[in-house]
């Protein structure tokens, strides 16, 4: 009996604890700024996200948005949410629908399905030139930055899964006919019959990509490690003349604890090589911009207690996985080449 | 009456605690209110405050301006307690590439972006039981760090507008 009420005194306690904040309506403010804010900006003027302004709210309907958010952009910079509740993702289209003073367009459905086939030769007339062949659009993302690029805003990937899944036929027509304001997308209505749409369109759902960037059939290890065969000291002249010899630019050379430690106290056998190739590096960033976090790019040479040399450097097919996008996967294993090349002929 | 707790406490924690922003991503990334100079002092400040030292600062968009390319204010701050970089680069010289740790500070307008690998995730790359606690451990500061400069207002007339702080 006192169990009993024990645990009704406590399951009363836990009711009110909750009641506040799990029965509450979602706030669809805080959820944009505890997900959205730091890539979309505040108010939507985007950034390392794509800008959601007004124009562009106004032309795609709720659907899309709760889709967009809820599937991300798979492949791409943009996150899924699969774990917000249909409340929540409500609640977050609601708030950025709030500055965009216009609520979901209707869209007219589509009156019949499109033909793949007849659908591909206007796609390459028509779309080909900014989404690519294959529907990949072009690559980068978001404002950030001011580079200067092709597009205000990179013509984005239709065969993605992702938009695949948010964007209903109708809202793709709405598109095509309409163009995006502040976008080099024009209008096509008068170019193309509501037919012909609808066969780019059927062209356009048979572009569907892979939903996931294939997994790495092996786990692999954090680092690379290659004992060298040399001293520390020629060693560490075999990698400069290597690095040289590759075309980079080479930064002076940092001790690991450098500016941790005084001066005196630095281990001096830990010396890391710093380098970086410009044009490749503005070429990275534009497909995404925190890539820095892994910058300079750096091989170190340590000696041991026991007077062993090793080389080490970052494995980057490894941390390829932290960046969801299918094109720093590829940059990755082609910077992971080169620093295999550069030790391997530091070391010969 | 002790499952009940520990029900209700796991509950708490599926249901209360939401992830912080950015927990679920490979980077971990908060934007600042305040402008690029301000934001980077207010980060060294910040980590200075959870025990870390500011090794180095590196200019990113210095060396690409010298090549011509239009950027915006761009540096990543090396920053660690050097305890913790010294023994585990001797006993883990695998973690060697990845210290001190890196925080990339990034100018967007009138706002900063700070983003730093997700030390969380990290521990996917690496087995041995104290380098995941030790990446916790640092999780945990970079999340306190990251949402105590998501908060910080800026400060009128305190703009800096130009010039390179030394590092």
């Amino acid at each position: 009996m006192k169990n009993r009420r024990s645990i009704g005194s406590l399951s009363s306690a836990l009711l009110l604890l909750f009641s506040g904040t799990v029965f509450a309506a979602p706030d669809g403010e805080r959820l944009y700024q505890q997900h959205c804010t730091v890539c979309h900006g505040e108010r939507g003027s985007g950034g390392i996200g794509l800008p959601l302004s007004a124009q562009k709210l106004n032309m795609v309907d709720d659907a899309y948005l709760a889709g967009t958010i809820r599937h991300g952009r798979p492949g791409r910079i943009m996150p899924g949410f699969p774990a917000l509740s249909d409340g929540q993702l409500q609640a977050l289209v609601g708030h950025i629908r709030s500055w965009s003073g216009g609520g979901s367009p209707r869209l007219p459905a589509l009156p019949q399905a499109g033909d793949p086939v007849a659908g591909k030769p206007l796609w390459g007339q028509y779309c080909a030139k900014c989404h690519g062949a294959d529907g990949s659009g072009a690559s980068g993302t978001g404002v950030t930055l001011s580079r200067q690029r092709a597009f205000s805003v990179m013509p984005p990937a239709l065969n993605n899964p992702g938009f695949l899944d948010s964007a209903s036929d109708a809202l793709i027509r709405h598109t095509v006919e309409n163009g995006r304001a502040d976008t080099p997308m024009q209008a096509f209505r008068g170019s193309l019959s509501t037919r012909q749409i609808a066969d780019v369109i059927a062209y356009m759902r048979s572009l569907r990509g892979s939903a996931a960037p294939a997994a790495d059939p092996v786990p692999q290890p954090a680092t690379l490690i290659t004992e060298s065969p040399y001293d520390f000291d020629a060693t560490v002249f075999g990698l400069r003349t290597a690095l040289q010899g590759n075309n980079f630019r080479i930064f002076p050379d940092r001790n690991l604890e450098k500016g941790l430690a005084d001066e005196l106290d630095v281990n001096q056998r830990q010396l890391t090589l710093r380098f970086c190739n410009f044009a490749e590096l503005y070429r990275m960033l534009g497909l995404d911009p925190r890539l820095g976090i892994l910058l300079p790019c750096r091989i170190t040479v340590v000696e041991d207690a026991d007077g062993k040399v090793k080389v080490l450097a970052m494995n980057m097919n490894a941390v390829a996985r932290f960046f969801n996008n299918d094109l720093i996967t590829e940059v990755f294993h082609k910077m992971q080449e080169t620093q295999m090349r550069v030790i391997e002929e530091g070391l010969f | 009456m002790k499952s009940l707790v520990r029900i209700a406490t796991l509950f708490w924690l599926a249901v209360v605690v939401t992830p912080p922003a950015g927990a679920a991503d490979g980077v971990l990334m908060a934007r600042s209110q305040l402008s690029f100079w301000p934001a980077m002092e207010a980060a060294r400040a910040e980590l200075a405050e959870y025990g870390y030292k500011v090794a180095h600062v590196q200019r990113c968009d210095g060396g690409m301006r010298g090549m011509g390319y239009k950027t915006d204010f761009y540096r990543i701050l090396f920053f660690g307690k050097l305890e913790e970089v010294r023994h585990l680069s001797e006993k883990y010289p695998q973690m060697i590439p990845y210290l001190p740790l890196k925080l990339a500070v990034i100018a967007e307008g009138e706002q900063t972006l700070f983003a730093i690998l997700n030390l969380e995730q990290l521990q996917a790359l690496f087995p041995e039981r104290e380098i995941q606690l030790q990446l916790r451990r640092w999780y945990s500061d970079v999340q306190e760090v990251l949402e105590t400069l998501r908060k910080l207002e800026p400060v009128p007339g305190a703009e800096k507008t130009s010039g390179e702080k030394a590092s």
